[in-house]
């Protein structure tokens, strides 16, 4: 009996909700967002596709460029060495990753006599962008002080070694370089963290990339070539924060960010040990994964769809009829709450499917059974992609529920939709405003408190994706605890809304 | 008869205001019970605590013996209500709003059509909510407030807004469930007359208290005890006589009569005295007053409708 009048006033919140044609027209807007969504994402990688150049023709056109200046001014030597090495690059088809680009920006440093000034920008993940072709530095040589002797004979030495196609000798070379303080790599504990990840090439036998970003170029370099090479290069950089206390953003290690860059580290060493490269940028599960993003976009919608299903009881003057029948309030409260939930579940589902066909027809569905790893408190995970993307979703649903809870509270304490979407609305995105404020002044002064309140923690999925915390307004914050304030949050907006509805007079 | 709705010292206040002071009422089974009062009197507070829509400051309401406060899931199964208006879901048709209401209520599924067809709704029940005309609607209330077989159904100002044929239908709907189907009416209104028309007992309230209550037929009677009215001829020098020597009597002066308050022993005397001053009386009868009249001596005149 007390299950059944439980799902008869579920029974009737259902056909009141999808009999009512806002409902539709909400799932319309959402179903349509989606879609714009993946069709716009699909649109930016074709067109960055389109407007991307092989190598050889970047190459080609630095070369016309160097040309053009050795017209200006015949005797630049180093001009003229440039123009000597692109080509040798091109003749000898070494794309911008190989390893061997590096030996070439040190010979033609070596050979200008030149000490490296720059000290470059280092790759290292693949969110850094660098559009902008740029000339090699004079003098890349990585800051070598050797005499005339002995840079004659590393002239001879990284010759014998791009001859031979010796990645080996290279690497040695390089050990042997920071043994002997060629180098300069910090104090002997950072030497020692550097000759690390020298050896571990040697041992896993994983080619190294290049280094050097004079060369980099960002087209078609298939990451199933590098992401190796990548990863042992990100525990050597994480190790070095580790060591300096400090990230290469030059923001001090305190709190969280130093579990985080240790679980980074951890993270590197069980994708190489399980051979779990990362995903392409372009492949099915990278546009799956970026269509969760849409969330934000439709919670709104949905923040408003919660704030009016009680209001709407309120104003339309149905509240009596709902509330003179044989069941306690709290019984019709929960019956409503669980239809908005049944409908934020089936709105993320639609959106779930549609971008799973959308971005998966294409593709075939190829690299579907893709894995992941990642943290998650405390632990490091190795799951399949999917289940990592639907781990996602479920922590950018969190927020949504909180703010719903909200929005709910609101309208049934104000009886007023608009105060309550008015609010909400404000809420969500008066927040980012400050959030991002408050993570700009973060490395100035941290505001005691301020990692309680809501909107310091609804960005979840922040602790999957970003490495570093940067963004995180209280380096003490960690996943669990924003996930314990969001819960508590909850079941205060809840218990308030449940109360007062309850308790209400119905006037 | 059993009492079905009980009030026992039911008070309320609004902030400050006092606006039900020590109500107490009962309900029997089968009778139709009008609520009568100006607005603002109290009259819809009273039914949304009688209905648990208002909480209750003191005091006690039960229906059919469950307490609404501590029983109220029980104490709602006898009791079912419209409140100010009848108010549905408007994208829904009539029959989908009364199967909201039916399973709400636990009534079965072919109730409705039952229910549909005692208040004559067949034709337009798949029809949106609001397409329909308040007559219609006010009809679908009913419906609604039929679905669960209740015990008592507590209807706010029902012919509120319709004509008079549609005022006639809710009356002969209403006298029917009351004496037919023997479900008690609490009905409440500001329209006195449609009250004496169709309620057993009523119930007079203003500014939230209680002024009488009793038999429409024995509160009219009982108004009506000493009051008569004379035919009086010549009029104008009986009139003349009456406020010289009985100004205190005189209830009401018409064209051709004069109403006037006089006790079984003083008609004799009364009786005497005009014909001893030349005046003939060639009619008198005691007066059936109104429940209007009634209510006008009581309120003290206020706004019975405005």
């Amino acid at each position: 009996m007390l299950l059944t009048s439980r799902y008869a006033l579920i029974k009737n919140e259902r056909l009141k909700t999808y009999k009512k044609p806002s409902t539709w027209v909400l799932m319309g807007i959402i179903v349509l967002m989606t879609l714009l969504d993946l069709v716009f994402t699909k649109l930016i990688y074709s067109s960055y596709n389109f407007i991307q150049t092989s190598w050889q023709e970047q190459y080609g056109y630095s070369l016309e460029g160097y040309k053009a200046q050795l017209n200006q001014n015949p005797d630049d030597e180093h001009t003229k060495m440039l123009i000597e090495w692109t080509e040798y690059l091109l003749d000898n088809e070494i794309p911008p990753q190989d390893w061997r680009t590096d030996v070439v920006v040190e010979l033609i440093g070596l050979k200008s006599n030149q000490q490296q000034t720059d000290p470059g920008v280092k790759f290292n993940g693949s969110d850094v962008y660098e559009y902008e072709y740029r000339v090699p530095m004079p003098g890349a040589g990585g800051g070598l002080n050797l005499s005339e002797e002995q840079r004659a004979e590393r002239l001879d030495r990284l010759e014998r070694i791009l001859e031979d196609n010796d990645w080996k000798a290279y690497v040695n070379l390089k050990i042997e370089d920071i043994k002997n303080g060629y180098m300069d790599s910090g104090n002997p504990q950072e030497k020692q963290v550097n000759i690390e990840m020298y050896e571990t090439y040697l041992k896993e036998n994983i080619v190294p990339t290049a280094q050097n970003m004079h060369f980099l170029y960002h087209g078609d370099m298939s990451l199933s070539l590098i992401w190796k090479s990548r990863e042992i290069e990100s525990i050597k950089e994480n190790k070095l924060s580790l060591l300096r206390g400090e990230n290469r953003y030059g923001e001090m290690l305190t709190g969280s960010m130093r579990r985080a860059v240790q679980q980074d580290i951890d993270i590197s060493l069980k994708r190489l040990a399980t051979d779990t490269p990362p995903i392409e940028s372009d492949s099915f599960l990278a546009q799956l994964e970026n269509a969760s993003d849409s969330i934000v976009l439709f919670s709104i919608l949905l923040i408003v769809y919660s704030a009016l299903v009680f209001a709407s009881e309120y104003s339309g003057g149905t509240i009596k009829l709902l509330l003179i029948t044989p069941h306690r309030r709290s019984k019709v409260f929960w019956a409503k709450i669980y239809l908005l939930f049944e409908l934020m579940v089936i709105a993320v589902a639609a959106n779930f499917i549609i971008a799973f066909l959308v971005s998966g027809l294409p593709e075939s569905f190829e690299g579907i059974g893709a894995m992941q790893v990642f943290a998650m408190f405390g632990f490091i995970f190795r799951t399949p992609y999917l289940l990592y993307i639907a781990v996602k979703y479920a922590l950018m649903l969190l927020p949504v529920l909180v703010y719903g809870a909200l929005a709910v509270m609101l309208s049934i304490v104000t009886k007023r939709s608009s105060v309550a979407i008015a609010v909400t609305l404000m809420l969500v995105f008066g927040s980012q405003i400050i959030m991002a404020l408050i993570a700009f002044a973060r490395s100035q002064f941290i505001i005691p408190g301020i990692k309680f309140l809501l909107f310091s923690n609804v960005d979840l999925a922040n602790y999957l994706t970003s490495r570093d915390m940067i963004t995180v307004v209280d380096t003490t914050m960690t996943l669990e605890f924003s996930i314990a304030v969001l819960l508590v949050y909850m079941l205060c907006f809840m218990w308030i809304a449940r109360d007062s509805f309850c308790r209400r007079d119905v006037k | 008869m059993a009492d079905v709705l009980v009030l026992e010292n039911v008070y309320k206040s609004f902030g400050k205001r006092m606006v039900i002071d020590n109500v107490s009422l009962s309900v029997k089974e089968g009778e139709v019970f009008g609520f009568l009062g100006p607005n603002g009197a109290g009259k819809t507070t009273t039914i949304k605590m009688i209905l648990g829509l208002l909480s209750i400051d003191s005091g006690r309401i039960t229906i059919m013996g469950h307490d609404i406060e501590k029983g109220f899931e029980k104490a709602m199964k006898y009791i079912s209500g419209i409140v100010e208006n009848p108010d549905m879901y408007g994208y829904l048709s009539g029959h989908d709003n009364l199967l909201i209401h039916a399973r709400a209520c636990g009534a079965p599924r072919e109730r409705i059509d039952e229910v549909v067809r005692i208040v004559g709704m067949q034709k337009r029940i798949k029809d949106k909510f609001k397409s329909y005309s308040l007559g219609m609607k006010q009809r679908i209330g009913v419906a609604q407030a039929l679905l669960h077989n209740p015990k008592i159904m507590i209807l706010d100002e029902p012919t509120n807004g319709l004509d008079p044929a549609g005022i006639k239908e809710v009356r002969d709907l209403l006298k029917y469930l009351a004496h037919t189907e023997g479900i008690s009416v609490f009905v409440s209104s500001h329209i006195l007359k449609e009250m004496q028309e169709m309620c057993d007992t009523v119930c007079i309230i203003n500014n939230g208290r209680i002024l009488r209550t009793g038999r429409v037929d024995e509160l009219t009677h009982d108004a009506a005890r000493g009051l008569y009215r004379y035919r009086l001829r010549p009029m104008d020098k009986a009139v003349a006589l009456l406020r010289e020597n009985a100004a205190d009597r005189i209830s009401e002066i018409g064209e051709d009569y004069v109403d006037l308050h006089v006790s079984e022993d003083e008609i004799e005397i009364l009786n005497r005295r005009l014909v001893e001053n030349g005046i003939t009386i060639y009619g008198m009868s005691p007066v059936e007053t109104s429940l209007e009249q009634i209510f006008m001596e009581i309120t003290g005149g206020g706004n019975v409708v405005d």
